[in-house]
């Protein structure tokens, strides 16, 4: 039997392939398998068909290795670790390596094409052509006499075509089409053969056309191709509109026939032209180090970061210690022959551990409510003035720290009881006998002793803070923001949620390649702290590993 | 053998050589040392030590209660007002009485009605849907995961656990921007799986599947005897029937506490789903509660109150039942024969 060594179950990987080769097990993965391959296939070909050669490349080797592992004998382990690997490759570490990728680029709002795609949009632009053939159109006013809005209908005087549309005030933003189709309206045809109201909107003569005449040539009708001016009460200019950019691959130039210039790429992902104007959109190019070096020189970006990043570590280090020091200290209190009722105890202190972190931190910004919390109302008892904790950034961080401490109390009551229910008490009593006082027992024997377990849960517990995003986005959203600062920015931000505003956060744009340089510089910090971690615990066992 | 002797540190204290970033870690190992504490308290009953005079009671047991009940009251003060402020009927966060003059469920009655104008219980039935699914195949694919490291001997195993530990240095969630513009690409080819839909956030979240919770599984699972596997094997078991049959089985406990908070981590998760997630139907809980606060804070906080005790209620109920249940299943289902 011993021969038959335990460890080598690649043998036995062999008759399990033929003892359940053709079970429901084999056939599962078979139709697995075959879902995945024709779906790649499928996928295969979109990307490349889109010229998308990295992908589709990636894809290919991906998928042609999870078939070797599934179909060739003797590949054993691999073919547990597949499924687990293939997702921590294509969602994290690949995100990892594009991180680093998109830090390097000016990938933002404006710049999210490739050069290609954006060629492809400003080709598309059309632009009025002065030389083209002009066609004068017959005019009709209608007017919505509830809204006021206004609607034209054009007749070609030739060949009677109708074209009616809604226009837009020539000084706003170009429509792509303007024209709307009369069918869908209910129309009551009219005395000279054009109708007299299409839908609400009824026709407009004498006085009451007189009344709009003056402002009319400041409207202007979207045409699918064009557009059509108003060139009196009666009569309408149509205007054809042409391609405004043409793209000549040979010189890499974008021809601007609106105003006879050429216009050539620069080095941020754009074309400009020769008056130096700048073409809207950009393509995302590889910029090199400039995100970074933006942020460590420019004094606009360097300045608010280096605030955040400070108190980043205060509030991580802040938070370990507070809940840290409760919990030890809760733990040490129950550490009694004599205490009963710990069950109960503990059974109510699971409350903040249990509860959803982002569900009790809502709660607590109500309960920290300046002028309505029950915090302040509690505090007003005993007759102290409100306290503004979420509008003064000096309370807004105390208040972070407080509810923070709240949520991870029981957590470091768990681990400190358990660390303290491990380790033998001999020493302790030796040291008592020693004429040793309590005091001096923990400071020199339990708490060493403790730390040689609680150190590396402790960094891991100063990395989850240095990033917990949540608790600082739903109790103060980062804020009170910082007034005269030049980048969106708050008194209680941490580098997370910074990140998160630079690189997502609507109505400013999306900045993702300096959200990503920013990204990658907490991806050191949390590299150092780790590595920390590592040798603390060395150390300390060390020390303490013989006991 | 190295690799086995690393296996054997691993079961002594699967939690003392990680460290990691992650929330999961951090949720895990505390979890882990509290089952522990548990488990050690729960072999040595209590001795009967004789009653003491009042006088020394005091000063050796009583001020620990009195401690104890401090702390009570700080743990208890926000839960306590959230319920009052539930079942107040003005819709206000001031409150001068625990129990409301005029108490009454309006506030429930809301959020479960009408989901058109308050999609709270839409929000709640995406946020389960989610976490439960994508916990189920984490768990999946960390187990396998953990199998392979725990009864396979291969090539690079040793590199690969240290590999495995080093890159949940890095929370998965941090890539937010990274993994939001690959969902954008994969939403051209397969619109099921990119921006905006569940299926696709599910994916994402089993990128962080084999990492830490692997270690703690292998650690469980290497301290089922080789011998079970070995008597399977000789009657004929395959190491897929030995997985589902024998260590499967075998790990339940520790597999059922990793369960319960990867589905509460899930739940909790924020920066990925906001990132993915737009239309209002389509949000979880901690995305809808957040938009709601920020368009109704002021005028809303009876709904908001009770949309919290809704949502914390199934897991505050798991993790007290949980508690007890995973200790009786470590202390009780150790390896008989």
């Amino acid at each position: 039997m011993t021969d038959l060594d335990i460890r080598q179950p690649e043998g036995s990987e062999r008759t399990d392939r033929w003892s359940s080769s053709l079970g429901l097990g084999f056939w599962l993965k078979m139709a697995g398998l075959a879902l995945l391959d024709a779906l790649a296939v499928y996928a295969f070909i979109v990307f490349f068909g889109e010229g998308d050669w990295i992908i589709a490349g990636f894809l290919a080797v991906l998928v042609l290795l999870i078939n070797w592992v599934y179909l060739w004998p003797g590949t054993g382990a691999l073919r547990w670790l597949t499924p687990g690997l293939t997702f921590l490759l294509v969602f994290m570490i690949i995100p990892i390596i594009f991180t680093a990728f998109v830090s390097v680029t000016n990938w933002s709002t404006g710049h999210t094409l490739s050069k290609d795609q954006a060629i492809a949009v400003l080709e598309s632009k059309p632009y009025l052509d002065p030389d083209a053939a002009e066609v004068v159109f017959g005019l009709a006013v209608y007017q919505d006499p509830g809204t006021g809005e206004l609607l034209f209908l054009l007749v070609n005087d030739d060949t009677g075509e109708i074209i009616a549309g809604i226009p837009r005030p020539a000084s706003a933003e170009p429509a792509e089409d303007g024209t709307v189709d009369v069918a869908t309206y209910d129309v009551v045809e009219g005395d000279d053969g054009l109708p007299a109201s299409v839908g609400p909107f009824v026709q407009l003569s004498g006085a009451r056309l007189f009344a709009v005449a003056n402002e009319l040539k400041s409207w202007t009708l979207d045409l699918p191709n064009g557009e059509a001016i108003p060139i009196g009460t009666s009569r309408i200019r149509v205007v054809q509109g042409a391609q405004r950019f043409v793209y000549a691959p040979e010189t890499d130039t974008l021809f601007d026939r609106a105003t006879d210039q050429a216009c050539t790429p620069d080095d941020e992902g754009s074309f400009v032209c020769a008056d130096g104007s700048v073409l809207e959109p950009g393509w995302r190019v590889v910029v090199g180090f400039e995100n970074y070096w933006n942020i460590l020189t420019d004094a606009r970006i360097r300045g608010p970061i280096l605030g955040v990043l400070a108190w980043n570590i205060i509030f991580a280090l802040g938070s370990v210690v507070l809940t840290f020091t409760l919990g030890l200290a809760l733990a040490l209190t129950f550490n009694s022959k004599r205490m009963r009722a710990t069950g109960i105890y503990r059974s109510i202190y699971i409350l903040p551990y249990a509860i959803p972190a982002f569900l009790s931190v809502l709660i607590w910004r109500g309960l920290l409510n300046e002028q309505f919390g029950q915090i302040n109302r509690l505090l007003s008892t005993f007759g102290i003035d409100p306290v503004p904790w979420l509008t003064n950034p000096t309370w807004a961080k105390i208040a972070l720290l407080l509810v923070n401490t709240w949520l991870g109390f029981t957590y470091m009551y768990l681990i400190s009881t358990g660390a303290l229910t491990s380790i033998p008490t001999e020493l302790q009593e030796a040291a008592r006998v020693d004429g040793a006082n309590a005091f001096q027992v923990f400071r020199r024997i339990t708490f060493p002793m403790l730390m040689v377990s609680l150190a590396p849960l402790l960094i891991g517990s100063f990395a989850f803070n240095f990033n917990n995003f949540v608790i600082v986005e739903f109790l103060t959203q980062g804020g009170p923001p910082i007034l005269d600062a030049s980048v969106p920015v708050g008194a209680t931000d941490i580098l997370i949620t910074f990140t998160f505003n630079i690189a997502v956060s609507a109505g400013r744009g999306n900045n993702y390649g300096v959200g990503t340089a920013i990204t990658i510089l907490i991806f050191f910090i949390l590299v150092i702290i780790s590595s920390i971690g590592f040798r603390f615990t060395r150390r300390l066992e060390d020390i303490y590993g013989g006991l | 053998m190295a690799d086995s002797d690393m296996g054997r540190s691993n079961r002594a204290d699967p939690i003392t050589p990680l460290v990691g970033g992650t929330a999961a870690s951090a949720r895990s190992a505390g979890a882990i040392a509290s089952v522990a504490a548990a488990r050690r308290r729960s072999k040595k009953p209590k001795e009967k030590l004789p009653p003491l005079p009042f006088k020394r009671w005091v000063r050796e047991v009583g001020w620990r209660h009195l401690v104890a009940l401090i702390v009570v009251f700080f743990a208890l003060y926000p839960v306590v007002w959230i319920i009052s402020a539930s079942v107040n009927p003005v819709d206000s966060l001031s409150n001068a009485k625990l129990i409301p003059d005029g108490a009454t469920l309006d506030s429930y009655r809301t959020i479960f009605s009408n989901p058109a104008l308050n999609p709270f219980m839409t929000w709640l039935w995406n946020s389960w849907k989610i976490s439960i699914l994508a916990a189920s195949f984490n768990l999946l694919l960390a187990a396998m995961a953990a199998y392979a490291f725990s009864r396979f001997r291969f090539k690079g195993r040793r590199l690969g656990l240290l590999s495995l530990l080093l890159v949940q240095v890095f929370p998965q969630y941090l890539m937010f921007i990274a993994i939001f513009l690959i969902l954008q690409r994969i939403g051209v080819v397969f619109p099921a799986f990119g921006l905006n839909t569940h299926a696709g956030l599910i994916l994402v979240y089993l990128g962080g599947a084999i990492g830490f919770n692997t270690f703690l599984i292998k650690g469980f699972m290497d301290s089922v005897p080789m011998s079970l596997d070995e008597a399977a094997r000789v009657d004929g078991a395959g190491p897929s029937l030995i997985f589902w049959r024998i260590i499967l089985p075998l790990t339940r406990p520790i597999l059922a506490v990793i369960f319960i908070i990867t589905v509460v981590n899930t739940f909790s998760e924020y920066l990925l789903a906001r990132t993915m997630l737009r239309s209002t139907s389509q949000l979880t809980y901690i995305l809808g509660l957040q938009n709601y606060t920020i368009a109704e804070y002021a005028s809303k906080w009876g709904e908001l109150a009770a949309g919290a005790v809704v949502g914390a209620l199934p897991i505050v109920v798991t993790f007290l039942i949980a508690q007890k249940a995973i200790v009786s299943g470590l202390t009780q289902g150790s390896v008989k024969g």
